[in-house]
């Protein structure tokens, strides 16, 4: 009953004073605004990272390239330890667990592409049949490589959007022959339009890893292996297995870098969490400021007031009521804050997601989670109650006579 | 005895100066008692009061009201006494200016506990009996001087206290209006309350039945009137 009336005459305060109110919660709202615009910014930007990981096959891939070394003088060479990758270091990976989904070989080489009078400079990647359903990127017409591609080592090659467009414009190309470094190679295939990290992968000419090998490379070396794991879970043990496969195969000294997309992911999201928890923190402290400023405008009330905290006193409020009276009032204001805070936080990680989206035209979120939400509530509350304590004590404090003496 | 005061007194400690605002009073006033408190300016009309409505306590003495010594509780208790036990009207009439004459009565029987229901009910109650049912809705400022003394005394009547304490209740009225406020408080005696005012109108005075004169903190004389 006095609790509902506590919380009808705090409600009735801000209103009197709009604009003091106002004033006294822009700092609150600034706070809590900021903490709320950089979780859910930090929140979008995991998110992103997943999601584009997850076109990527998700991160359940293992890479495993030759181990590079740093000279005295910065730069970066192969370790001279290093064997070179085969398709039988391939199979034997590919048989070191039975969690694996599939092994794709990493082979590109420049690629000159001629057709008619247009001509198109990228790079040819050779590749297996499942490459199609590892990084879950389909065939737009034609067809996907085949076993027998790489079994009779055709001259065939899917093509991406943006070759398809440079070379043939609207023309057909199915069938067609176009000269790859000079040699005869027919397109099969063209794959769908895709994007991950903002980056086009329609300059794409995927061969058959075998053709690439003989016909582009003219070794029969690959650059390097990525390896599928099934489910996420296994990538620390797949990629123990694959280094003790490989070991055993070039001997102990033999030295591979193997990075799973699980701890770059791992890595990202801890860049991310210490993102937030700085600059949460940061802005965290304008929380602080906001609780002083609402203990500063209570301690104003309770001056303004002090003649109808003895009126109360007088007719039977017992201290403890008008203490509650007041924190009742610092948490509603500090409550009213924090909820303009987050709606104001909410505003801000859209529109900056918005605007990153808008320039580089990747699809970034802005994400504000309900428990984010609820404890941004919670914290403004808590807040209201820290620094309405004291303001609140001192009007409950007060001898009944001197207060209605005042004016 | 409603009252008992036993050698009250009041000192006020203002740096190295005492001022003795009461000097070992002893009163007693019985149930249903019209009693009137006169005095010059500053011989200690209010602290008496103030004391005897439990707003302030006494350096010294005992204070019983209803027999229960007053002087040893402490502030929730105190706050129970103010709120149902004793009705206090204040002669600047202390509404509160933003609330309606109707929420103004409701205070002491929010303060009491009182259900939603049961407080509206006794505050229109009680605002009807000061003649004022058909300024539920307004606020002080919308009121003349003389109903909100009104509003004020159906407030110190909402909770149906023992004792009605009036400090200068037609201080700030001018004379009809005060006499208006009078026939009111000497209706409420008739109806079988306790009531002690304080005036510096010798003709409200007389209305009263016993007239108490207090002079520098001392009762000076305490006589029954015809
Ligand atoms: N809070 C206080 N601090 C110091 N002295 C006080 C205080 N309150 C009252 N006094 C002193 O106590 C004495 C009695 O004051 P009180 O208010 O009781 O007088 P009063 O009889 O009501 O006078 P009035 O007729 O003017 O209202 C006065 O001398 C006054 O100055
Ligand atoms: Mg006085």
């Amino acid at each position: 009953m006095i609790f509902l009336e506590a919380i009808r005459i705090a409600l009735g305060q801000i209103w009197v004073n709009k604009l003091r109110t106002a004033l006294t919660l822009l700092g609150m709202m600034i706070g809590v605004g900021a903490v709320v615009g950089i979780v859910s910014i930090g929140e979008g930007m995991r998110q992103f990272v997943i999601d584009e990981f997850g076109k990527l096959g998700g991160a359940q891939f293992v890479m495993i390239t030759p181990q590079y070394m740093q000279l005295k003088d910065g730069r970066w060479v192969p370790n001279p330890r290093y064997k070179p990758l085969t398709m039988d270091d391939l199979a034997v990976v590919e048989q070191s667990s039975d969690r694996l989904a599939a092994v794709l070989p990493s082979m590109n080489s420049g690629a000159n592409l001629r057709y008619r009078k247009a001509s198109y400079q990228t790079s040819a990647a050779g590749t297996l049949p499942e490459f199609s359903e590892v990084y879950n990127w389909e065939v737009a017409e034609g067809r996907f490589l085949i076993n027998a591609d790489l079994e009779k080592l055709r001259r065939v090659c899917v093509i991406g959007q943006e070759v398809r467009e440079e070379l043939f414009g609207l023309a057909p190309f199915l069938g067609r022959e176009v000269k790859l470094n000079g040699q005869r190679f027919t397109v099969v295939g063209l794959m769908e339009d895709r994007q991950t990290f903002g980056e086009n992968w329609g300059d794409q000419v995927l061969v058959p890893v075998t053709t690439a090998q003989r016909r582009l490379a003219g070794n029969k070396y690959i650059q390097a292996m990525v390896a599928h794991a099934k489910e996420q879970e296994d990538v620390p043990d797949i990629t123990e297995a694959i280094e003790k496969a490989l070991k055993k195969r070039h001997g102990p000294e033999a030295s591979y870098q193997i990075v799973s997309g699980r701890s770059i992911l791992e890595q990202v999201e801890q860049t991310i969490l210490l993102l937030k928890l700085v600059v949460g923190g940061i802005a965290g402290i304008s929380l602080l400021v906001g609780g002083i400023g609402i203990m500063n405008i209570l301690l104003v009330s309770v001056a303004e007031r002090t003649r109808e905290i003895g009126i109360r006193k007088a007719l039977g409020a017992k201290p403890v009521t008008l203490l509650w009276q007041f924190v009742i009032e610092a948490m509603a204001l500090s409550l009213t804050g924090g909820a303009l805070g987050v709606a104001a936080g909410y505003g801000l990680g859209e529109g900056i997601a918005r605007v990153i989206s808008h320039y580089s035209e990747l699809n970034f979120p802005s994400i504000v989670s309900p428990e984010a939400t609820l404890f941004v509530l919670a914290l403004s509350i808590a807040i209201g109650l820290f620094f309405g304590i004291y303001p609140a004590a001192r009007a409950s404090r007060l001898d009944p006579v001197d207060a209605l003496r005042s004016e | 005895m409603l009252i008992e005061l036993n050698g009250i007194s009041k000192v006020y400690v203002r740096g190295t100066e005492e001022v003795h605002a009461l000097r070992s009073v002893d009163l007693a006033i019985d149930d249903n008692e019209y009693v009137s408190l006169m005095g010059p300016s500053g011989s200690g009309k209010s602290t008496l009061m103030n004391i005897l409505g439990c707003l302030d306590s006494p350096t010294e003495g005992t204070y019983r009201l209803n027999g229960t010594d007053v002087s040893r509780m402490n502030a929730n208790e105190l706050a129970e006494v103010r709120n149902s036990r004793v009705g206090f009207i204040f002669q600047t009439f202390n509404l509160l200016p933003r609330a309606s004459a109707l929420q103004n009565v409701e205070l002491p029987l929010i303060y009491n506990g009182q259900r939603r229901k049961v407080r509206r009910a006794r505050a229109i109650q009680a605002l009807e009996r000061v003649g004022l049912a058909d300024r539920m809705t307004h606020r002080p400022a919308e009121l003349s001087g003389g109903q909100c003394q009104r509003v004020a005394i159906a407030r110190a009547l909402a909770n149906g206290p023992s004792l009605l304490l009036a400090d200068e209740p037609t201080g700030n009225l001018d004379s009809s209006t005060g006499e208006e406020i009078m026939l009111l408080f000497d209706a409420l005696h008739e109806e079988g309350n306790t009531v002690l005012l304080v005036t510096h109108d010798p003709v409200i005075a007389l209305q009263a039945e016993r007239l108490i004169r207090i002079h520098d903190g001392r009762i000076a004389s305490d006589e029954q009137l015809a």
